[in-house]
């Protein structure tokens, strides 16, 4: 590796720790969002209706609420899985696509190496 | 039809004629019908891929070699990543996010609809090619003494 290929790719790397740095700081200092404070797991769990989450904010209190608005999707989870998780989906299906990869390059080579055998078997006889 | 391929029951070919078309109508069922109901792309493309253990069980790895393409079902594997991608690029193009429904919102259309029957596509072939492949090297002991028949009945 030469000396500028070493020398961009440190400072790449050194500004995606930076980034990562300060985002966590940030993140540390903001108000938390909905914690779940003055919840009664009981009583909730005896009448899931009166769970109120008109106060929480953040992106579960958005997916919830604002789902129909957003997204025209009669169902919550299909639309946190296709819209706001697509990125998600996508990953997901490429990983299924390299998991095939992977196994057909396993599997095709034992077929090869069967014919080999035959063909030195046939040079033999 | 050069090659006999060796019977199984009837009593099995019979079963895997009858659950065959079931078996691919309900899958389907589950890929169309993932954004009302529980399901979606990836339950209902398994679903669709086992058809072809039933295949087997019919007719055995014969079967399977002549009523599938093994390259054709991995070649549209990836065609239909590039349907989802492109679907879900349609959204950016049109200056809103990623996976976000370009149709005009509040509408009741939903553009993800696409996308969820492109993730059963990519599913059903590549769990089908999967399949395909272990089936082989399930078939491929098996595959010596079928080639010295054909050669005693050459």
């Amino acid at each position: 590796m030469s000396g500028t290929k070493k020398l961009v790719l440190t400072l790449t790397l050194a500004v995606l720790l930076g980034c990562g740095v300060w985002a966590g700081w940030r993140m540390a200092n903001s108000e938390p969002t909905y914690d779940g404070e003055g919840v009664d797991l009981v009583e909730l769990y005896q009448d899931p209706s009166s769970y109120d989450n008109t106060g929480a904010d953040g992106a579960a209190a958005i997916m919830v609420n604002e789902n129909l608005e957003k997204t025209a999707a009669d169902n919550v989870v299909f639309s946190v899985v296709f819209n706001f998780r697509g990125y998600d989906t996508m990953g997901e299906s490429f990983i299924l696509i390299a998991a095939i990869a992977g196994s057909l390059v396993i599997l095709r080579k034992t077929a090869h190496s069967g014919k080999k055998e035959e063909e030195h078997h046939e040079e033999n006889v | 039809m050069k090659k006999t391929y060796k019977k199984t029951s009837i009593i099995s070919r019979c079963a895997s004629d009858l659950f065959l078309p079931l078996a691919c109508v309900f899958g389907c069922y589950v890929v169309l019908h993932g954004s009302t109901s529980p399901g979606g792309g990836f339950q209902g493309g398994v679903l669709v891929a086992s058809a072809i253990l039933l295949v087997y069980l019919g007719y055995g790895g014969w079967g399977v070699k002549h009523s599938f393409n093994e390259h054709m079902l991995h070649s549209s594997e990836t065609v239909a990543e590039i349907m989802y991608v492109v679907i879900a690029l349609v959204g950016v193009f049109t200056g809103l996010n990623f996976c976000v429904n370009f149709v005009f919102a509040g509408q009741q259309v939903d553009t993800s609809i696409l996308m969820n029957d492109a993730v059963g596509y990519h599913v059903m072939a590549g769990i089908t090619c999967l399949l395909i492949m272990m089936l082989s090297v399930l078939e491929d002991g098996k595959d010596d003494p079928n080639e010295d028949k054909e050669e005693d009945a050459a």
